[in-house]
């Protein structure tokens, strides 16, 4: 009789969880529109360009420009597809200038032009150019033009199991003149496929890789360097703007942001974005200049992330002249990889998707979506402002007083990255800000989070969580998440304790936040990996197997066959150019197994990714590029089919095989 | 307009291995007199020497000697040397309008045929053999070709089928593994191979055969392993990480090391003496095989799609080997080493195991249809260490294709068939971004075409003071190049048609250049007007033209006094 009240309110509580979350969902705000592409038409997008006349043009992987009309899928909703160039070389951006458009091919910006009038090109001028070490990494990215009408271009570095810069300016953002000439401008950069203005000053985004601990943004302003050390090889250019040396960077480990305190020149990035916790691999951004036809966040930036199919929304302030601020989740569930996201004509945002051989949460190879403001208003973070003793986070919509006065309903964090040369870079000095006060506004629309200033550290991401608060509507915060990367502190008023709502008794609130707080554990070998082969094995392992990985989210051997019992040595080759683990699971335990490790956040990097629970049975740490782990075990007794899986978040739905234990 | 298609096969995409694999090992029919074939009738004669002009109605002209065959219409000749299974290899030239076959033991027969022009494949198309080839792959008339064969007269488990395995044409792979029904029981002897004539004249030359067997006239025994940790691009080894003894030879004895080198000794013992050939197929920076102490095949930069090979004269007994190979640390390690002989198929010296089959690839093709296709690409010629990054490509409907440098103002290659191979730049990350010709590939110089010299006996440069400025199409879609070279504009127009691709190279202004038409061991102009460079391709001027052959560095040069506009036309 018991049980069956318990579960009886186990399901009404389900219910309940799901009225809500139905009401909570990103469908409800932002809808998904996806562009019907004819089959014979492989649209493995590079450049996004919208035409006044209402046409969308592409430029294309396979070197091709598609115009696409009637891309508002208006009408009978069917857009139309004409090839408008092709022979182009990667073109990774297309400008629109009126009569002709500017592509960036691998070595050159071409000029296309209709001179008849027949909706193809028959003009391609060689614009600019540049020499090519024939690496597959130098990718060439732009132009894109700036609000005052100069245009920029990026060159991103070759991979030869590091970065690195085989051909002049490769590395670097270049100003293009009209002239066709190549101004430099900065360098550091790696793998810049997205960049632009914001308010007018340069910002591009980098991805996860030597250097780089993180995705991140970077304000580039002449001269600076943003971290990756390739590009200085051509410092001592006559026309290089940065005056860095190769030999002057450090390699320590410490984060970026004490490096540049004795290194004059680096760029510490505006905005961090936690590593598979914000996306993987950041891509291109846009200023939100829609003036509200896009919602309730003009001003904003919309940050696209190809790994993950997702866009993150950010929010940058100025402090002592330092840009900065804060990142949040805002919209999944793309269809493939997104590397380019333009403006409509109606506000709406269409966002341009490859998986480029590197696969990508949203399964499709390629794709062109609409990203369309339904008209409500979501609760949410609107922006986290820095305060001289802790922040100020506005909101949407206004709060529910009682919910946002308790401390219970926020947690603090921070933590940072190391900067080396090391591929990545787990999450290091983490630590829990307790809270001392809470200072909610009148109108319910700004909430001040009061903290004792020592614990603000300059350099670090600053996790702000706000998921007890409910909306004076009763809804939560639709991603109560932000991350706030704090360069400077604001110089503002501290907050006396008589303005408080609620003082915090820090005894009190630090029992929270301790089980909440991250460890960073090393992960010596444990049961679950052992790394030295067991002394009572006498140097014999029944059976070795090498397993490794291959580009495409893949391991090289999607089957293995083990005695039940027997002792295995398996070595892990990571040969791919990303992070990779490999967990053994129990049978039918993948997606659980998995979907655990997306979920680890904050502690995933701590934890190799590897989540604490009985469905594991083995598994390696995160193993590098070009590195290798070996672990030892002995398989389990009862035959079946179990799993082996790479939990690195956003790998596992594609990365696994079969452990088949026989008898 | 674009197909893209599953072969599973992947030895058909390792372009490189075409390139590297040399015509070896058959055992030449001799051509002193009509000796080695039987009943021959007053169709077929010995030539030294022949010749005809790529013209309609062109007669085929030859002179008294040895080493060549030339037959016309009537009965066929077949060879004294009885045959099954078969590889076969000949040189031919065919008068404009000939046709005939080779045949084969066991009464198939392969066609080949002037159909250089043919605009579909079909049952006049060189190659035929009752399913039309994949390609054209024929040359025009007047070049010596080549065609090889890899023919199982019998196959034990399918009594009905004899198989080809492989029919190039002039290296082209124009079938592969294409079964066809036989009518009647082969003779236990094997049976007579041989060509007849339907039409025209034909020459042979260079015909060789190898009458394959099963038999294993070489072994390895007294195999033992080192196993050094190294590190991969490391040029000596000295870090013994273990070693042991196994029966054959496989690179798995590294225990999933990332780094090593591995090191085998050990004793070949060889039961017939003969010349022997070695192929080594592996994933790594090198492989080097040494036998008696001396170098064999030795291997560089490799990826498991390309093999190796080297020959070695080997008395019967024992002789001692040495295998050094190293692994890429990022890629999975891949070991084999074969051997065959004149008679005898390759066979395996490694264990299965050693040399996994790597993933099979889609085959991703571009194929213009209506109009002219482009791609631009990085592109390795053969020879060649580094890429060259600014390439572009261009397909035409009609089959005639071309790469140009657009650094260099140059043309690189030129190919008829089937346009372009990009599984290397579109599959997948696409690593190499390399585009592979998918026809009959002519070597055309890689140099500028053309370049400001003081005079005409001023070394050619590899790469003129030229910058690539764009290119314009025209109505039918054709680009046509623009580049400044000393102050002025060339215009470069290649424009396909039946006939060959034509190129027109003009400026409007500025001093004299050169152009340079064609670059190759043997020049020699066949009239006024008309070159034919090696035995790859035709040249064809305006009679009036001040075209000079001249001598550079081991080569001929075709050049030609440029001053306003120049035209010229390639087919083959």
């Amino acid at each position: 009789m018991k049980k069956l009240i318990l579960s009886t309110l186990a399901s009404l509580a389900c219910v309940s969880i799901y009225a809500q979350s139905k009401i909570k969902s990103e469908d409800d705000y932002y809808r998904i529109v996806t562009i019907p592409i004819p089959e014979e038409v492989k649209l493995e997008v590079g450049g996004l360009a919208t035409l006044p006349d209402g046409r969308l043009a592409v430029s294309t992987r396979r070197g091709e420009v598609w115009m696409i009309g009637n891309p508002y899928l208006k009408g009978n909703g069917r857009p139309t597809f004409n090839r408008f160039a092709s022979g182009l070389h990667e073109p990774l951006g297309i400008l629109y200038r009126g009569k002709d458009f500017l592509v960036t091919q691998r070595g050159e910006v071409t000029r296309l032009e209709d001179t008849n009038n027949d909706g193809v090109a028959d003009v391609y001028d060689s614009f600019a150019k540049w020499p090519l070490s024939g690496n597959y990494h130098q990718y060439s990215y732009g132009p894109v033009a700036m609000p005052n009408g100069e245009m920029i271009i990026t060159l991103n570095l070759d991979w030869i199991g590091h970065g690195a810069s085989q051909s002049k300016w490769r590395g670097w953002l270049l100003k293009l003149g009209n002239d066709g000439s190549l101004t430099p401008w900065a360098t550091g950069l790696r793998s810049p496929s997205g960049f632009g203005s914001y308010q007018g000053d340069i910002f591009y985004t980098e991805n996860q890789g030597d250097w780089v601990g993180s995705g991140r943004m970077t304000h580039l302003a002449k001269g600076d360097f943003a971290g990756n050390p390739a590009g200085l090889r051509w410092s001592g250019e006559p026309d290089s703007p940065v005056k860095l040396k190769p030999s002057d960077i450090p390699d320590t480990g410490e984060p970026l942001y004490d490096v540049a305190k004795r290194v004059p020149g680096i760029k510490p990035p505006a905005i961090w974005f936690p590593h598979t916790i914000l996306g993987i691999s950041t891509s291109d951004f846009k200023e939100d200049v829609t003036n509200g036809q896009f919602g309730p966040f003009a001003g904003q930036m919309f940050v696209g992330d190809q790994g993950h199919s997702i866009i993150t929304r950010v929010d940058m302030e100025k402090v002592n002249n330092v840009w900065q601020g804060a990142v949040f989740a805002f919209k999944e569930g793309f269809e493939s990889g997104i590397i380019r996201m333009v403006w409509g004509l109606d506000g709406s945002m269409f966002v341009g998707q490859t998986s480029r051989g590197w696969s990508a949460t949203g399964k499709e190879q390629f794709g062109v979506q609409r990203l369309v403001w339904t008209g409500k208003m979501p609760f949410e973070m609107k922006n986290i402002k820095s305060k001289a003793d802790g922040f100020e986070i506005t909101f949407t919509q206004p709060v529910d007083k009682e919910t946002a006065k308790d401390p219970n309903a926020y947690q603090m964090n921070s933590f940072n990255y190391k900067y080396h040369h090391t591929y990545g870079s787990p999450i290091i000095n983490t630590e829990a800000i307790p809270l001392k006060g809470i200072i909610v506004s009148e109108d319910g629309l700004k909430v001040r989070l009061v903290v004792d200033p020592a614990h603000l550290r300059k350099g670090y991401i600053h996790e702000v969580k706000t998921m007890g608060i409910k909306s004076t509507e009763n809804l939560s915060v639709l991603h109560p998440t932000g991350y706030y990367t704090l360069n400077e502190i604001a110089t503002t008023d501290l907050a006396k304790e008589n303005q408080f709502t609620t003082k915090v008794d820090n005894a009190k609130a630090m029992d929270h936040s301790k089980h909440t707080a991250m460890e960073v554990t090393t992960t010596p070998s444990s049961k679950k990996r052992v790394t030295n082969m067991p002394a009572d094995w006498k140097n014999k392992p029944d059976q070795v197997i090498i397993i490794g990985t291959i580009p495409g989210l893949k391991f090289d051997i999607s089957e293995i066959q083990v005695k039940a019992g027997s002792k295995v040595k398996l070595v892990f080759n990571n040969n791919d150019d990303m992070l990779h683990n490999l967990v053994i699971t129990k049978p039918g335990a993948l997606n659980a197994v998995g979907e655990a490790g997306l979920n680890l956040g904050l502690k995933g990097s701590a934890l190799n990714y590897v989540p604490d629970m009985p469905e594991v049975l083995f598994h390696s740490n995160i193993v590098e590029p070009e590195k290798s782990e070996t672990i030892y075990f002995v398989a389990p007794e009862v035959p079946g089919t179990y799993q082996y899986v790479c939990t690195f978040p956003g790998h596992y739905t594609l990365m696994n095989g079969k452990l088949k234990v026989s008898k | 307009m674009r197909k893209n298609f599953f072969k599973l096969s992947f030895l058909f995409l390792a372009t490189p291995m075409l390139v590297l694999a040399q015509k070896g090992n058959y055992t030449p029919l001799p051509l002193k007199d009509l000796s080695a074939f039987e009943n021959t009738s007053s169709n077929w004669s010995v030539k030294g020497d022949v010749s005809v002009l790529p013209s309609a109605n062109a007669k085929l002209k030859s002179k008294p000697g040895e080493g060549i065959l030339v037959g016309t219409s009537g009965e066929a000749i077949i060879s004294k040397v009885k045959a099954k299974d078969l590889r076969f290899s000949a040189d031919f030239m065919l008068a404009p309008g000939a046709s005939g076959y080779v045949l084969l033991p066991g009464g198939q027969k392969i066609l080949i045929s002037d159909s250089y022009k043919d605009p579909q494949i079909g049952t006049s198309t060189s190659g035929f053999a009752g399913i039309s080839p994949i390609q054209n792959a024929s040359k025009a008339p007047g070049l010596w070709q080549n065609i090889e064969i890899n023919f199982d007269a019998s196959l034990p488990d399918n009594p009905k089928s004899s198989r080809i395995n492989t029919l190039k044409i002039n290296d082209v792979t124009v079938q592969e593994t294409a079964y066809l029904p036989v009518n009647k029981l082969l003779n236990a002897d094997g049976e007579s191979f041989g060509f007849k004539v339907n039409s025209g004249t034909m020459a042979f030359r260079n015909i060789g055969y190898q009458l394959l067997e099963n038999s294993k006239p070489l072994t390895v025994s007294d195999l033992k392993f080192k196993v050094y940790k190294d590190s991969w691009d490391s040029k000596t080894y000295e870090k013994l990480d273990h070693e042991g003894t196994t029966k054959m030879i496989t690179q798995e004895v590294t225990n999933g090391l990332k780094e090593f080198h591995l090191v085998y000794t050990g004793a070949i013992e060889v039961s017939e003496t003969g010349e022997y050939i070695f192929t080594t197929i592996y994933s790594g920076p090198l492989c080097t095989l040494e036998i008696d102490g001396k170098p064999v095949v030795e291997g560089g930069q490799s990826t498991s799609q390309e093999s190796h090979r080297g020959n070695i004269s080997l008395s019967k007994g024992s002789h001692s080997f040495k295998l050094h190979y190293a692994r890429f640390p990022w890629r999975s390690p891949a070991l084999g080493l074969k051997v065959e002989k004149a008679g005898i198929r390759a066979y395996d010296l490694h264990m299965l195991s050693s040399l996994p089959v790597p993933d099979p690839k889609p085959y991703m093709s571009v194929t213009p249809e209506m109009k002219p296709e482009m791609v631009r690409s990085f592109v390795l010629l053969p020879g060649e260490i580094a890429k060259r990054t600014k390439c572009i490509s261009v397909g035409s409907p009609n089959g005639w294709n071309y790469t140009m440098d657009l650094d260099r103002g140059a043309l690189v290659q030129a190919w008829r068939g089937q346009f372009a191979d990009v599984t290397e730049m579109w599959y997948q990350r696409g690593e190499p971004q390399l585009l592979y010709p998918a026809g009959l590939t002519v070597p055309v110089s890689g140099k500028s075409s053309f370049a400001k010299l003081a005079n005409d006996s001023t070394i050619w440069p590899d790469s003129a003071n030229v910058a690539f400025k764009g290119y314009t199409l025209n109505g039918t879609g054709f680009p046509a190049f623009r580049y400044e070279i000393d102050n002025s504009i060339v215009t470069d127009e290649l424009v396909s048609s039946n006939a060959g691709i034509t190129r027109t190279l003009s400026k409007s202004s500025g001093g004299e250049l050169f152009a340079l038409l064609a670059e190759a061991k043997k020049i020699i102009e066949l009239e006024k007007g008309l070159f034919q460079i090696n035995d790859d391709y035709f040249i064809r001027t305006d009679k009036k033209s001040k075209v000079t052959i001249r001598n550079s560095a081991n080569k001929q040069e075709l050049i030609l006094p440029f001053t306003s506009q120049i035209s010229y036309t390639l087919f083959w």
